[in-house]
């Protein structure tokens, strides 16, 4: 187990709060929670951290008191509306663009409080869509891990105060009057999916286009940043596209993880799952590929953690040379397979057997057997892991020399 | 390194704050105002030691890369597009026969010996033809300010910049 990062009695008081909710609050950063339970102390006069959780033990109402100074929830309608307009500008249409088929469109905002941010984002997306796109198409998760704050964001009902800042044309558009306040249309309201969702245990919501997460991350400690930003890096493949984009706060930063995401506009923190990856590439192939039936139509399933070798080189084959794949079962077919196995092999130990163990060859006999003209390369059950592939691009890249211009194997 | 400063943000804020507070005690908002104030003071707060802690992560960064490439056993220079040095490791240094301030914004092509300039010349116009990613090398003859000579094979690439075409030339020179 890794040790505690703060003080004993501190950690003890972290620990008692744990069951009351489910959440975890051991991937924050020690200062900043130190410095809010502190000042809870203050109010009520006490010096020291155990007799803070003896006082926490008799008055259950300070919990709430204490978790709600914990849980920093700033939040308004299109917060920084320069980053907004980013978005909408730079992004929204990528996005919609990587869509001809009309494919859905996947958002998350993750950390939503009380939920500006989610509706904030369903109104850019309903503007650039259409409303009727954006209802058949469109949904946005919208999740925190402060249940308080999520009835709120259920409820989609601000004061008008809370959407002073906001461009009256759209306020009128999308925010109905109830009770002196304004509540989210409802036709619309059905896009959006409340939910509680802790970035630390729960896992991602899969295929994802856009992921909004701003002011949360800087919460978290480096390593479990780090962890959060691993997850959505996964989580952005996109429906359909392999390019997801990442919007975060203006005080926050991919330095860790630099190789995930590549900027896209930096002032404004907006980042696109880093392109060029295998996976990014292959997706954009399948997407142009021709869909004629007597043709491979190159396909990965991005979820599978193990690609077939066959599979994976029809594709590879595709993205390189940007031509659609040989006829199946042709010579040609099982010449570029057998091409594209050898540069992975220049990469092993890559390549593995269908229940994910390493094939007990080494490289060099992995290609001698490969480049045997007699012996026919049997690649059945030998499939490369999703993950190596990414890094195996260049490879891939080089045996490209292994194809002449017409597409066919020289 | 981001000590001062952030004693600086730390007490405008508690400054802040307890302007704040004191302006509360005379005329109370209500409660909920109040703690929106509060924690739009916590943001800034966290929001500042994330900063921080950036910053730190950039320097060291920075100085894992410094120290990587001072002490990278192959001779490196960094220079401009018009071939003006920028950086150069010790491993170059040492090479070029001369200190960091005597190689430092000066044009490569002098530390080449006189005979060897016309083709060093032709080589570096007909890099910027190149593709940005291809490397090109050829052999010439160095010439240290002390008159030594010292045979190298010099390779050399373009470093692209983003949007900005050729941002500098990034040099290998390896002892025959």
């Amino acid at each position: 187990m890794k040790k505690p990062e703060g003080e004993p009695p501190f950690e003890a008081l972290l620990q008692s709060l744990r069951p009351g909710r489910a959440f975890d609050l051991r991937g924050y950063k020690r200062p900043g929670l130190m410095r809010r339970v502190r000042r809870r102390m203050q109010a009520l006069g006490l010096d020291t951290f155990p007799a803070y959780a003896r006082y926490l033990e008799a008055h259950r109402e300070e919990r709430e008191r204490l978790l709600d100074a914990l849980l920093v929830n700033v939040t308004t309608f299109f917060r920084d509306p320069p980053a907004w307009d980013a978005l909408r500008r730079e992004v929204v249409p990528r996005i919609l663009a990587g869509k001809p088929r009309a494919e859905p469109v996947r958002v998350w905002s993750a950390g939503c409080a009380s939920g500006e941010e989610a509706y904030s984002a369903a109104i850019v997306l309903a503007e650039a869509m259409g409303e009727d796109a954006f209802r058949g198409r469109c949904t946005i998760h919208a999740t925190d891990a402060d249940d308080e704050a999520l009835a709120r964001a259920r409820a989609a009902s601000y004061a008008a105060e809370d959407l002073a800042g906001m461009e009256p044309a759209l306020r009128e558009r999308y925010f109905e009057p109830a009770n002196g306040r304004r509540v989210f249309r409802a036709d619309l309201r059905g896009a959006v999916l409340v939910g509680r969702h802790d970035l630390l245990r729960d896992a991602p919501f899969p295929r994802l286009d856009l992921i909004v997460c701003r002011n949360t991350l800087m919460y978290f400690n480096a390593g479990t940043q780090a962890k959060v930003l691993a997850r959505f890096h996964r989580a952005l493949e996109g429906e359909g596209t392999g390019t997801g984009y990442l919007f975060l706060g203006r005080a926050e930063m991919i330095l860790g993880s630099a190789g995930l995401f590549a900027p896209v506009d930096l002032r404004c923190r907006i980042f696109a799952r880093a392109p060029g990856t295998f996976i990014a590439a292959a997706a954009q192939a399948a997407r142009s590929g021709g869909s004629s039936m007597s043709r491979i139509r190159p396909k990965v399933e991005l979820h599978r953690e193990l690609v077939p070798l066959a599979e994976a080189a029809a594709v590879a084959y595709h993205v390189i040379t940007d031509k659609p794949p040989p006829l199946r079962d042709s010579e040609a077919l099982r010449e570029v397979r057998s091409r594209v196995a050898i540069a992975l092999a220049n990469v092993a130990p890559l390549l593995r057997q269908e229940n994910g163990s390493a094939v007990p060859l080494s490289s060099r006999e992995i290609r001698e057997r490969l480049l045997d003209p007699g012996a026919k390369p049997d690649l059945e059950g030998l499939c490369v892991r999703r993950l190596d592939l990414l890094s195996a691009v260049e490879s891939l890249k080089a045996a490209h020399a292994a194809f002449d211009g017409t597409g066919k194997p020289s | 390194m981001a000590g001062p400063q952030s004693d600086w943000l730390r007490s405008t804020l508690s400054a802040v704050r307890e302007l704040m507070l004191q302006r509360l005690e005379k005329r109370p908002l209500d409660a909920e105002t109040e703690r929106d104030l509060q924690m739009a003071l916590e943001e800034l707060e966290v929001m500042w030691e994330e900063l921080q802690g950036q910053a730190e992560l950039l320097q060291k960064e920075s100085e894992r890369y410094q120290e990587f490439f001072d002490y990278a056993p192959d001779a490196y220079v960094v220079t401009d597009a018009g071939c003006s040095v920028r950086e150069a490791n010790r491993a170059a240094l040492e090479l070029l026969g001369t200190d960091r301030t005597g190689l430092v914004g000066r044009p490569l092509g002098e530390f080449v010996a006189e005979a060897d300039r016309p083709a060093f010349v032709s080589k570096f116009v007909g890099l910027s033809l190149e593709p940005a990613d291809r490397a090109i090398a050829w052999r010439c003859r160095l010439r240290r300010p002390d008159g030594s000579a010292a045979g190298v094979t010099i390779t050399v690439r373009a470093i692209p910049l983003r949007r900005s075409g050729i941002a500098g030339l990034c040099w290998l020179m390896r002892p025959d």
